[in-house]
């Protein structure tokens, strides 16, 4: 599953598909999907759909922000160059060795990584942090909930996803 | 038929132990299918660990982009590519060490 796959599953006619392709996208922070978030965000026709883009493009729009503060300043946001410095370290041993072995040694590798740095406190990304520096309003909230019950999201994971 | 290896794992996504939950994503990573990256997402959405949200993002990462890199790989590199790729490679390791 990569990124056009999920760009294209943003138009899918089943609304749970769309929904979890803006999940993966959130989760990995893919910046290229901005401008596909914020046309689900504003025109899918289902509300529970609208309010997944709503925290979805919340979280990406920091990723974006990060990614263009990286390009001003010299030291940039160092998780960003990180996780450049990640996915180069990954093509390139994917590139060197075409025996699948190795490239699953590779996922080894960033496994240990990614785990190495959360042993020493480091967060791969503040992922509620994206909700907690904005203030909710009480009617933006009722509104993400009734959203996101309508979208069948169960009363009490609706208690932690809207907990901050 | 085989039964997909992913589904075990993907189905002990949703234990009530938070440790077999992150025991389930671990392994997920290490078999690196992308076809865990929708469970892993809606535990990055919904799980009610703190912790267990951050392993499953740093998974779906991980799997994510090197799914992408594998895709790209596909396409051929040249050889000034692969010797560049070298480069790269041998910097981010020694980096890796260093940290250690």
């Amino acid at each position: 599953m990569e990124f056009k796959e999920l760009q294209a599953r943003l138009s899918d006619p089943d609304p749970w598909v769309r929904v979890e392709a803006l999940r993966i996208l959130a989760m990995v922070e893919d910046t290229r999907a901005m401008p596909d978030i914020e046309r689900v965000f504003k025109t899918d026709p289902e509300p529970g759909v609208r309010q997944v883009a709503q925290w979805a493009g919340r979280i990406v729009y920091q990723a974006v922000k990060r990614a263009s503060n990286t390009d001003q300043s010299a030291d940039g946001a160092p998780e960003q160059n990180e996780l450049m410095e990640l996915h180069e370290a990954a093509l390139i041993q994917s590139m060197l060795d075409k025996d699948r072995n190795i490239s699953e040694a590779t996922q080894l590798q960033l496994l240990q990584y990614e785990l190495t740095r959360g042993a020493r406190g480091k967060t791969t990304t503040g992922i509620y942090s994206a909700s907690t520096s904005q203030e909710k309003k009480p009617e933006q909230k009722k509104e993400l909930s009734s959203g996101l019950l309508e979208a069948g999201l169960s009363p009490d994971l609706l208690e932690y996803f809207l907990k901050e | 038929m085989l039964p997909n290896p992913i589904d075990a794992w993907v189905r002990r996504l949703r234990d009530p132990n938070p440790t077999v939950r992150q025991e389930a994503i671990r392994q997920l990573e290490l078999i690196g299918d992308p076809e865990a990256l929708g469970p892993l997402a809606s535990i990055f959405a919904l799980d009610p660990d703190p912790e267990t949200r951050k392993h499953a993002q740093a998974a779906g990462r991980a799997i994510y982009y090197v799914t992408e890199q594998r895709i790209n790989e596909q396409a051929g590199a040249s050889d000034e590519d692969r010797q560049k790729a070298a480069e790269i490679l041998a910097k981010a390791q020694a980096k890796k060490q260093i940290r250690r």
